[in-house]
């Protein structure tokens, strides 16, 4: 995988201008000025919001604040889920910076996870990771890790450090026997309704690799459309040639959590945003 | 299939066994279909519980803008003997759903007040009964947590999958066994779900 190491430092390096606006209806006197951040597209939000929460609140009534949430033109944002696929799902025709409102108050319970402390947020990535490495090598290479490896990772993600965090990640994109993965930790993500997430191999039983349209095709995504260019696939930003090895796009455009995140935009998306297609 | 681990197919085998189970003893367990066609199990029932009593200082601590004392504070003060409680109907609202990653049952639950609300994630701890406090203490963020839920996605509670094939691999399969059965009656008791003895019976 060295070779490749270029392409996982640019990934890495996928950063976002966001811009966050207090909500008007929460504004006490003073309009507050709005906080820019450049944010990595590989983290979640609430490990890079300290400052957004610090100074929105003081712009509120305090007696009404509740825990922080993030939208984006009505769609409350899920925290959980990586900001690059966030930003891929539901910004990515708009102009940047990406525009996001700040709320106090009506938490949307029904609608995304509560962020009572950064423990949740590990407790997620880490999640995802064991659950990732349970799809490739039935769980073997994180159980085999010493609690410093996993602190590793999730510090590694937390304090943006690429070396540090890739030192105990390359073990996890590496193969434990024969088959270099069991299943590709993958997700497929539509506007409309709950990701798609089912066991897939990385190649078929006669040995041969599968690609990012076999996945697609076999996960019913409507081929027809894809190769009219009626859909886009959208990972970590970018539109891989759909005859990818699925393999490959796995062991490099994961994300930390070490699922591959996969967005899919029809052209009724792109129009609703205004966006030139 | 691994030892502990379950296949689709037997998972749903297993469920409808529960099913005809749960309707010959009037339990309240049903079969329930996503749009895209996923299947789980539901239950829904109403459970007095001690709900801790909102103080000053955790209203406090919950604003993280003035938390001054290290977390594991909050974390103790939940789970304390002499916090004060109160009694509360708690409608609890118990799924079980299929994960093809660790070929599995996962518990999927949300809870709530009278009014409506939903238990926040220290009530959940809280009401874990006292013998499983202990390792409460030790696993809080990998034993139950909030996720998204995977067929409704939706948040939903969760008690964390990644132990039981371990423990299921622990539990005799013997013929007529069910292995849903076997593996609610183990960890059901954490959050509130008992099953019967009558689910023991042969139909």
């Amino acid at each position: 995988m060295s070779e490749d190491r270029e392409i996982l430092r640019e990934i890495w390096e996928g950063n976002l201008p966001v811009c966050f606006t207090l909500v008007q209806e929460e504004v006490e006197a003073d309009r507050p000025d709005p906080v820019s951040l450049m944010v990595s597209r590989q983290t979640y939000f609430p490990l890079v919001t300290d400052k957004v929460q610090k100074h929105f609140s003081q712009f509120t009534d305090k007696e009404k604040i509740e825990e922080m949430w993030l939208e984006y033109e009505g769609q409350p944002l899920k925290w959980h889920y990586p900001i690059g696929v966030l930003y891929d799902l539901f910004a990515s025709a708009d102009a940047l910076p990406w525009n996001i409102t700040v709320h106090f108050r009506n938490f949307p319970v029904e609608e995304i996870l509560r962020c009572p402390s950064k423990d949740a947020v590990e407790s997620i990535f880490m999640s995802t990771v064991k659950e990732a490495d349970a799809l490739k090598h039935k769980s073997q290479v994180i159980n085999n890790m010493q609690k410093r490896d996993h602190k590793q990772l999730w510090s590694g993600l937390q304090n943006d450090k690429f070396d540090q965090f890739w030192s105990v990640n390359k073990k996890l994109m590496d193969s434990t026997g024969e088959e270099v993965f069991r299943y590709i930790p993958f997700r497929i993500y539509r506007r409309d309704g709950p990701y798609i997430q089912k066991l897939f191999k990385p190649s078929s039983d006669d040995g041969i690799d599968h690609t990012l349209a076999d996945l697609l095709n076999i996960m019913m995504i409507d081929f027809k459309e894809l190769v009219c260019g009626n859909l886009r696939v959208v990972i970590q930003g970018v539109e891989p040639a759909l005859d990818t090895t699925l393999l490959w796009l796995s062991q490099h455009l994961s994300h930390p959590d070490n699922f591959l995140h996969i967005v899919i935009l029809s052209r009724t998306d792109m129009i609703a945003s205004n966006a030139p297609w | 299939m691994a030892a502990g681990s379950i296949s689709e197919k037997k998972f749903a085998e297993c469920a409808i066994h529960l099913l005809e189970k749960s309707a010959h003893q009037k339990d309240h367990w049903t079969g329930e279909k996503s749009s895209s066609g996923e299947v789980y199990l539901q239950k829904r029932c109403t459970i007095p519980c001690q709900l801790p009593m909102p103080t000053t200082r955790e209203r406090t601590l919950s604003d993280s803008q003035n938390i001054k004392e290290p977390v594991e504070d909050l974390d103790e003060a939940v789970v304390q003997d002499n916090v004060s409680t109160s009694t509360s109907m708690v409608t609890f609202v118990y799924h079980v759903v299929y994960n093809a990653s660790y070929a599995v049952p996962v518990l999927y639950f949300n809870a709530y007040k009278p009014d409506g609300q939903l238990l926040s994630l220290e009530e959940v701890w809280a009401i874990v009964p006292q013998h499983y406090q202990d390792r409460l203490r030790e696993e809080r963020w990998t034993f139950i947590t909030q996720q998204e839920h995977p067929i409704l996605g939706r948040p939903f509670y969760q008690l964390h999958p990644c132990h039981t094939s371990t423990l299921m691999s622990q539990i005799p399969d013997t013929p007529g066994s069910n292995y849903l059965i076997s593996w609610m009656s183990a960890v059901g008791p954490v959050l509130r779900l008992e099953m019967s003895m009558r689910y023991g019976e042969i139909i």
